[in-house]
């Protein structure tokens, strides 16, 4: 309980602290941001009208509790650009990436926890060399070049898939699956890589732990043992490199979409930063921080919880 | 004469390591008769535990027997296939270990680890596993078993987890445990509630241990048998009264001179000088030539043959060989 | 075993080597104008002329590759020297004076950490807009936090060793404690993290390039040409290719080097 009201008041803090870095970032938007936004040659009345709209004649410590105050009541501020509130156009762009890192989050364990497991059990001298070098590839190659790579191989050649383009869940789930498939792919294969590494590392080092020879002297099977004792132990410090991945995917999607053209979020952050929609980039920058923030926020309350050791020790 | 539950002939063991092999147990016969307890002691690095992991087949991936003839009630264990042998494994043949923390899974409840047992090597149901898992933890000294069945290791002080380990060891009723230093990481108190344990299912349960340990009064108060191990090779042994009474050995001699002893209080507790040679210092000869105050000069050029002393008291020294006392 | 584990390590020596080399030389030589354009000659495939092909307005890829590792070593380097620098006086002071110090700079660093990816610099782009120098600023700001752990570990770490606070007993300096006790211990762990940082800041700097946020013409730039060679993926995918083998191999060697140092970390620890 006590951990959990730490976790709980340092997750805030660190939100109050990120909501900081942001505004104080955006105030130093070099010149006046009414002619920035409108550009040089405006009419003079026009960036008088922006420069209200965007509280530039008060203080910038009034600026931020206003914003504060808005973003408590779900006011993430107006885009300029659509002339909307910020939290109607998020709404249209959430699913498209959080449907992108779901996928990519459940490619990434699929592919990485059995061939962590694989690659565990056939440890030669040379092989590993051989996954270690392999294994880094995955880290080094850029994702969006990889998307490439995809397209031209599944997309272009075999036809497989599309490769640019979205189709919502609810109107065809497997055209939906389709066009999300590549993207997230090249998404995970950073974090699959990463997976592979780390499991195979906590599994050779759990199969030297003086419980695995009591399951052995039991009379137990390789596989049993595996699975049964190995894993299980493996598995817990899997969990805290959760946040990682998950803040990787995020990362990630933000160019992805751009190489497919999906309109989620990395999407429609890159065209605000081109069409100067100021108010727009500072709430979703805000949006993704916190996002990754609460999903850190939960992975570590997760881990204590399914490791018997913190759980149960009152 | 009675058929052993295991006997031992003539084993090497050698370690593969990065710069050639090299033998750590050499030409290591004995035998485990039904209803008896054999103590193994020696210093640490004189391959007490390779010798049991032999006999159990988990040697280390670098280690291997590479002569001789393991036999469980005349099976050749060597010639056994690893399915046949994980038959074995936990129902005839067991183990306690020294560590029970690190002994037991700490993500697996200890009711689990126990039954686990019974579900490998039986073909009992799963409520009569836990009927049988909880009595048996009743008989290792475990009052609360229902209570404590859920419960994880860590849970449990270091006294309860060993009865856990030996629950483990008991339950498929083996015809032999093998106990590796089992109290040696206890406290004193419990160390003394654990060798009761051990000293009742002795008498209540019929079933043969070896017991490793390099404390005299553990090895006497319950073993009937004893194999004195240096560097790799079995020096001395015979039955317990024998070996503590009249020690041949020069190494049995300094162990036992080394136990503490209530009447020498304050004198100066005695040490053999020197340590165990490790595998790569070893030599030809007697490896106990080097510390041995009663050193002759055969000892560094060739291992002794082994001498009938008295009855089953056999040792390996130059002293005793025919011929050795004339050049003296 | 020693030896095995080394191999990675110098495969990432001479990946590294090679393409400094590479760089190097472009400096002084190219096989055709990195800028020269030849209307009648474009998107053609490998050839003699061409080892790798021509770009959409027909100028020779190689030579653009060559041109383009200048700007990953100019943008590697100085991004790390910046991330390097402040990462360090963040992480000496919080480490060296603990307490509120401490709690402050470790609180700002961890917000730092919820940027995922290069989200921090893109909107640092966002507010200064793009250029190199810009994107070298972003990617070092980017690279500080996990400078700052590395320091601040290192001096919380070796505060309490015994043989440190014998120097204080003995009366010595801070500066003096820092130098010979608490700097020699740091640089190990310090290397493998300027490999990491490098490694990160040319795949971010390739991303933000791509999505035109970075590195600007005339710059050359691998993430830029890759932006550019995007609508002839089909028509000439040796011009993605290349250009991404290109950002693969230098972000590659690094990694290798990193894991390979800290493989050595590990054998002395």
């Amino acid at each position: 309980m006590r951990y959990f009201l730490y976790k709980l008041s340092s997750f805030f803090i660190t939100i109050v602290l990120v909501s900081m870095i942001i505004f104080f970032v955006f105030q130093l938007l070099p010149g006046n941001p009414a002619h920035i936004i409108l550009g040089m040659d405006a009419d003079p009345a026009q960036v008088a009208q922006l420069e209200k709209q965007l509280g530039l004649d008060r203080s910038p410590v009034e600026r931020y509790a206003d914003w504060v105050r808005g973003l408590l009541q779900g006011d993430l501020g107006e885009s300029l650009r659509y002339q909307l509130p910020v939290s109607d156009i998020l709404t249209d762009r959430i699913p498209v990436t959080s449907s992108l890192a779901i996928l990519s989050l459940i490619i990434t364990l699929l592919i990485g926890i059995p061939l962590g497991i694989f690659i565990a059990r056939s440890d030669g001298k040379w092989m590993s060399v051989f996954l270690n070098i392999v294994t880094q590839l995955g880290i080094s190659i850029p994702p969006f070049w990889f998307g490439f790579m995809l397209i031209l191989v599944f997309g272009v050649t075999l036809q497989l898939f599309p490769t640019y383009g979205y189709v919502p869940w609810s109107e065809d789930f497997f055209g939906a699956f389709q066009s999300f498939f590549l993207p997230s792919l090249a998404i995970a294969i950073g974090n699959i890589a990463i997976v592979i590494r780390y499991l195979r590392n906590t599994i050779l080092d759990q199969a030297k732990m003086d419980y695995v020879r009591t399951a052995r002297v039991k009379g137990l099977k390789e596989r049993t043992i595996l699975y049964g004792h190995i894993l299980r132990n493996s598995l817990i410090p899997v969990l805290t490199i959760m946040g990682l991945l998950v803040a990787d995917t995020l990362g990630g999607s933000i160019i992805i979409e751009n190489v497919f053209s999906l309109p989620g979020l990395g999407n429609l952050l890159i065209q605000s930063i081109t069409s100067r929609d100021f108010p727009l980039v500072q709430s979703m920058v805000l949006y993704i921080a916190i996002l990754v923030l609460f999903i850190n926020f939960i992975v570590d309350l997760l881990y204590k919880l399914v490791d018997p050791r913190i759980r149960l020790k009152g | 004469m009675q058929t052993p539950i295991l006997s031992i002939e003539n084993m090497d063991v050698s370690f593969q390591l990065s710069d050639g092999k090299y033998k750590a147990l050499e030409d290591i016969s004995f035998s485990v008769f039904p209803d008896e307890v054999v103590g193994i002691v020696g210093e640490s690095g004189c391959g007490k535990s390779l010798t049991s992991q032999a006999i159990l087949g988990i040697l280390p991936k670098n280690a291997q027997v590479d002569h001789g003839e393991i036999a469980y009630k005349n099976n050749n264990l060597l010639e056994m296939k690893e399915n046949d042998w994980q038959e074995i494994r936990g129902s005839a043949l067991s183990m306690i270990f020294q560590e029970p923390m690190t002994a037991l899974n700490p993500l697996l409840t200890v009711g689990k680890q126990i039954s686990e047992v019974l579900k490998k090597h039986t073909n009992l149901s799963k409520k009569t596993r836990k009927q049988k898992t909880i009595s048996m933890m009743k008989e290792v000294g475990l009052s609360r078993a229902e209570e404590l069945y859920n419960s994880y290791p860590h849970q449990l002080s270091g006294g309860m987890q060993q009865r856990i380990v030996i629950a483990i060891a008991l339950i498929a009723e083996p015809d032999l445990i093998i106990a590796d230093e089992p109290t040696t990481a206890l406290d004193v108190t419990i160390q003394a509630q654990i060798l009761e344990l051990f000293r009742k299912l002795k008498q209540y349960r019929k079933t043969s241990i070896i017991f490793i340990s390099h404390d005299w009064g553990v090895i006497r108060h319950i073993c009937d048998r004893v194999l004195v191990m240096y560097a790799g090779r079995i020096v001395e042994q015979g039955s317990v009264t024998e070996i503590i009474s009249n020690p041949k050995h020069p190494y049995t001699k300094g162990l036992i001179q080394s136990i503490p002893d209530h009447q020498k209080k304050g004198e100066e507790l005695y040490t053999i000088a020197g340590k165990v040679p490790s595998l790569k210092e070893r030599k030809g000869g007697c490896p106990f030539a080097d510390r041995c105050s009663s050193r002759l000069d055969i000892c560094k050029q060739q291992f002794p043959e082994s001498v009938v002393m008295e009855g089953t008291h056999t040792v390996k020294c130059h002293l005793y060989l025919k011929g050795a006392v004339e050049t003296l | 075993m020693a030896k095995e584990k080394s191999i990675p390590f110098y495969i990432g020596i001479g990946i590294v080597s090679f393409l400094l080399v590479v760089m190097l030389i472009s400096i002084f030589y190219t096989p055709h104008d990195p800028n020269a354009m030849d209307s009648t000659n474009r998107l053609a495939a490998p050839s003699l002329e061409h080892p790798f092909g021509t770009d959409n307005f027909g100028r020779d890829i190689l030579s653009r590759v060559m041109e383009g590792s200048q700007t990953a070593f100019i943008i590697g380097i100085s991004a790390v020297s910046i991330g390097l620098i402040i990462g360090f006086i963040l992480g000496a002071s919080a480490g060296y004076f603990g307490g509120w110090v401490d709690e402050i700079i470790s609180r700002f660093i961890d917000a730092m950490l919820a940027f995922p990816g290069i989200l921090l610099a893109i909107m640092l782009i966002a507010v200064f807009s793009t250029g190199m120098t810009n994107t070298i600023i972003a990617l070092g700001i980017m690279s500080i936090p996990s400078f700052a752990r590395i320091t601040r570990s290192s001096f919380m770490q070796y505060k309490k060793y015994d043989f440190v606070k014998a120097s204080i007993a003995k009366g010595a300096g801070s500066i003096r404690i820092i130098f010979h006790h608490i700097l020699p211990n740091a640089i190990s762990p310090t290397l493998v993290a300027v490999a990491l940082s490098f490694s990160g800041a040319i795949l971010s700097e390739s991303g933000l390039s791509y999505l035109g946020l970075g590195v600007q013409p005339p710059d050359p730039s691998w993430g830029r040409m890759l932006k550019e060679a995007q609508p002839y993926i089909t028509s000439a995918p040796w011009y993605v290719f290349i250009t991404g083998v290109a950002i693969t191999l230098l972000v590659l060697g690094f990694n290798l080097l990193a894991d390979g140092l800290r493989d050595k970390q590990d054998k002395k620890a």
